[in-house]
C-alpha cells in the first residue's frame, strides 16, 4: 500500500476526539496509513467505528484533534478558509447516503453547481453537466426533474455526477448504497467502480458486502482504529 | 442558474412563510415610511404655523379689545363692533413702511339695526343689543356691516370666515365708495336679495352685486362693502381694525416694537397671535416627536422582524449550508445568497410598505394632531380654538400630509438596509457550520 509514486492519500497519526457531555470520545485514534492513486478501497466497520468520520476528515468536511492527512500533496489538516473551499471544490467530489441534492434544483442544475461554483462559462458547464449525467445514465428528460421527482437510484447517479463535475482526483462515498435496494446498490457500485479505470481514487465507508468485495483494498475499522487492510489484486 | 435567480427561486420554496414576512415587513416599513412622513409634514407645518398664525399682528384702538369681548386667549380677531373708537388713517398710512411689514388691512366693523334688513339671526343667540347703532326705534337683531379696502384680496371675515362669492362678484379697485355691497348667504335668503337688488341703508340706495358664503352661519349674516361706503354710510373715520402681517415670526416682537412708536398704548392695543401660535405649535410639535417615536420603533421591529426570520430561515435550511459547503461553496458565497434572499423579501416589503403609506399617512397624521383635525386640500385643515371659540384657520392647524412618489426611493434604501443588517447574523452562524456536524447519516 505504501507506493510513493503512486499514493493520494497519506494518513499519519490521525486522531479526532469528540466531546460528549464531560467526556472525550476517540472517533478516530491514532490512525495511519498510505492510500494508492485510481484504486477503489473500501473502509468498513460497524457503525460509531469511525469511518464517516475518517472520510469526514480526509475531504476536510471535519478537522482532526492532531496528526497530518496529505492528500494529492495538499496537506489537508493545514488548510483553512480560502484553501480549504478551494480543496472541496477542486480535489474531491463527495457521495453521500442520503443524496443531499439541493431540492429546489433539477437535476441538471444540482450537476452544474460546483462548476458554477468554481467560475466555469454556463454554457460549458452545462454541457459538462449533461455528459455527466448521461454517463451516469440520467437521460435528457430526467435531467430537468427536481429531486423529489427522482427514484432513490436516480439521486445517487445525479450526486455521483455532481461529485464528478470539477474533476476531481478523489471522489468519497459515505455509504453511497445505503438506501438503495440490492439491484440498484450493484449499479452505483459498478459506476464508482468505473471511474477508477479513468484513474479516480474511490474511498467508500460501508457496511455493504457488495462494494467491499469490489474493492481492491479495504480497510477494517474498529473502535476508531484500523485493525486490518486488505488488498486485492485487480483480475 | 445565477445566484440572483437562485435566490429568488428559493422565495417560493416555502410560499406561506415568505408571504407572512413580506406582509411584517410591509406593516413595519409602511408604517416607518408613514411616521416618516408625518414627520416631515410636522417640521412643513410648524414652518406654516410660523408663517401663517405666528406672523399676524392685530391693532385696535386702545381699550376696545377688552369691550369686544376678546378670546380667552387674548387674541382678538374680529376687532371691534359697534365701537366708535377707530384708528387714525394717517397713522395706518405709516405702517406699511415699517420694515418686515408684509401687507397691512384696514377694515371698519359696525351694526346695522335700521329697517330695511332683518337679521337672519334669532334674538336669544344675538343676546344684549349692542352699542352703536341708535336710529332704530324698536330693538332689532343687529347685522354686522364689514368694511374691506377694495385691494384687500381674500378679506377675513370674524373668525376664520372668508369671503367666497357664490352669486355676481367681488368689489373690484375702483369700487372704495362706491353704493355696492356683497350679502352673506343666510342674509341674502331672508331677505329675498338677489344679485342687482337695491336696498336703503342709512337714506343710501346700495346695490347687492355679489352674494358670498363664507362657511359659518355667523360669516353669512353680514354686509360686506368696501371700506369708504362703510365710512361714509356710518359716519366713521379711520378703521376699526388693523391687521398687519410680518414676513416671519421671529421678526414679529421687531414689528410690534416698531408699530409701537406710530401707535402708542394710549392710542391701540397691539395684539399678537403667540399665545395662539404656541398652543397649536405644542400640538404639532408633539406630533412630530410621537412620529419620530413611531418611526424608530417601527423601524426596529422591522429589523427584528427580518433578523427573526432569516435565522429562522438558515436554522431550517443548516443541511442545504452543509451541502453547499461540502461540494465548495465558500461562506461568503453563501452568505451572499442568503443575503439575496433576504434583499429580495425586503425590497418586496418596502414596495408595498410604501403603497400602504400613501392611504395611511394623512389617518394617521389626524390621530396625532388630535380628534378635531380633518384632511382637506392643500393645508386646508382647521383647528377649533376652545374656550373661546374662536376659530383659527387657514393651512395652520391640522396637517396636510402629502406623500411624494419620493417614498419609494426611502422604501428600497430600507430594504437594502434591513437587509445589510440582517445579513450580519447569518454571515456569522454560516462561518460556524461545519458540514460534517450538520449532514451526519439521518
Amino acid at each position: 500500500m505504501n507506493n510513493s509514486n503512486g499514493t493520494i492519500v497519506t494518513v499519519d497519526k490521525l486522531i479526532k476526539h469528540f466531546k460528549s457531555g464531560g467526556s472525550t470520545v476517540p472517533a478516530v485514534d491514532d490512525v495511519s496509513f498510505s492510500l494508492p492513486r485510481g484504486r477503489m478501497i473500501a473502509i468498513k466497520g460497524a457503525s460509531g467505528s469511525g469511518k464517516s468520520t475518517l472520510l469526514n476528515l480526509i475531504g476536510a468536511l471535519d478537522k482532526p484533534t492532531s496528526g497530518t492527512i496529505v492528500v494529492d500533496g495538499v496537506d489537508v489538516s493545514q488548510i483553512h478558509g480560502r484553501g480549504e473551499v478551494k480543496y472541496r471544490l477542486s480535489k474531491v467530489g463527495f457521495v453521500f447516503q442520503s443524496y443531499y441534492l439541493v431540492p429546489n434544483m433539477s437535476a441538471l442544475e444540482n450537476v452544474m453547481l460546483p462548476m458554477e461554483l468554481m467560475g466555469t462559462k454556463r454554457k460549458e458547464r452545462q454541457v459538462k453537466a449533461r455528459e455527466l449525467l448521461e454517463r451516469v445514465g440520467i437521460d435528457d428528460p430526467h435531467q430537468a426533474r427536481r429531486p423529489t421527482r427522482l427514484s432513490g437510484g436516480e439521486q445517487q447517479r445525479v450526486a455521483i455526477a455532481r461529485a464528478l463535475a470539477n474533476d476531481p482526483s478523489i471522489i468519497l462515498g459515505d455509504e453511497p448504497t445505503g438506501n438503495l435496494d440490492s439491484k440498484t446498490g450493484k449499479r452505483i457500485v459498478e459506476i464508482l467502480y468505473s471511474l477508477t479505470k479513468e484513474g479516480k481514487t474511490v474511498i467508500v465507508a460501508t457496511h455493504s458486502t457488495e462494494i467491499a468485495t469490489r474493492a481492491d483494498i479495504v480497510l477494517e475499522m474498529t473502535d476508531g482504529k484500523v485493525t486490518i487492510a486488505s488488498a486485492f489484486e485487480r483480475v | 442558474m445565477s445566484i440572483v435567480w437562485r435566490s429568488l427561486r428559493n422565495l417560493f420554496r416555502s410560499p406561506l412563510r415568505t408571504t407572512v414576512m413580506v406582509a411584517l415587513l410591509a406593516v413595519c416599513i409602511g408604517l416607518a415610511l408613514t411616521m416618516a412622513t408625518v414627520h416631515g409634514a410636522t417640521q412643513n407645518q410648524l414652518g406654516n404655523i410660523g408663517a401663517e398664525i405666528g406672523t399676524e399682528i392685530t391693532i385696535q384702538p386702545a381699550g376696545s379689545a377688552g369691550s369686544a369681548g376678546s378670546s380667552g386667549s387674548g387674541v382678538v380677531v374680529a376687532g371691534v363692533v359697534g365701537s366708535d373708537k377707530t384708528l387714525a388713517q394717517e397713522d395706518i398710512d405709516k405702517l406699511s413702511d415699517i420694515d418686515h411689514v408684509v401687507s397691512v388691512q384696514a377694515r371698519v366693523e359696525t351694526y346695522y339695526t335700521g329697517d330695511s334688513l332683518e337679521s337672519a339671526f334669532e334674538l336669544s343667540i344675538v343676546g344684549n343689543p349692542p352699542p352703536g347703532d341708535s336710529s332704530s326705534g324698536d330693538f332689532r337683531v343687529p347685522i354686522t356691516v364689514m368694511g374691506f379696502d377694495t385691494a384687500t384680496k381674500d378679506p377675513k371675515l370674524m373668525g376664520d370666515a372668508h369671503v367666497e362669492i357664490t352669486k355676481g362678484r367681488y368689489f373690484t379697485s375702483d369700487e372704495n365708495d362706491a353704493d355696492v355691497m356683497v350679502v352673506g348667504k343666510d342674509l341674502a335668503d331672508k331677505n329675498n336679495l338677489s344679485v342687482g337688488s337695491t336696498v336703503d341703508i342709512k337714506g343710501t340706495l346700495v346695490t347687492v352685486i355679489g352674494i358670498y358664503d363664507s362657511g359659518t352661519a355667523w360669516g353669512n349674516n353680514m354686509l360686506v362693502m368696501p371700506i369708504g361706503t362703510a365710512k361714509r354710510l356710518f359716519g366713521l373715520n379711520g378703521a376699526t381694525s388693523v391687521t398687519v402681517q410680518a414676513d416671519n415670526v421671529k421678526n414679529v416682537d421687531e414689528v410690534v416694537a416698531s408699530i409701537r412708536e406710530v401707535l402708542p398704548k394710549d392710542v391701540a392695543d397691539i395684539i399678537t397671535a403667540k399665545d395662539m401660535y404656541e398652543s397649536i405649535n405644542g400640538s404639532v410639535t408633539n406630533a412630530e416627536s410621537s412620529s419620530t417615536i413611531g418611526m424608530i420603533v417601527a423601524f426596529v421591529v422591522a429589523g427584528v422582524v427580518v433578523l427573526f426570520s432569516v435565522v429562522l430561515m438558515i436554522r431550517q435550511r443548516v443541511k442545504e449550508i452543509g451541502i453547499l459547503k461540502a461540494i465548495g461553496a465558500s461562506n461568503w458565497r453563501i452568505g451572499l445568497q442568503f443575503s439575496l434572499e433576504t434583499l429580495a423579501v425586503s425590497v418586496v416589503g418596502a414596495i408595498i410598505g410604501a403603497l400602504i403609506t400613501y392611504p395611511l399617512a394623512q389617518k394617521v397624521a389626524n390621530l396625532m394632531v388630535g380628534g378635531n383635525s380633518t384632511g382637506s386640500g392643500a393645508g386646508g385643515t382647521l383647528i377649533e380654538g376652545s374656550a373661546s371659540s374662536v376659530t383659527v384657520g387657514g393651512s395652520i392647524g391640522g396637517l396636510h400630509v402629502a406623500v411624494s412618489p419620493t417614498v419609494f426611493l426611502y422604501a428600497l434604501a430600507i430594504a437594502a438596509a434591513l437587509a445589510i443588517v440582517a445579513s450580519v447574523l447569518p454571515a456569522w452562524y454560516i462561518g460556524r457550520v461545519r458540514p460534517a456536524e450538520v449532514l451526519r447519516n439521518e
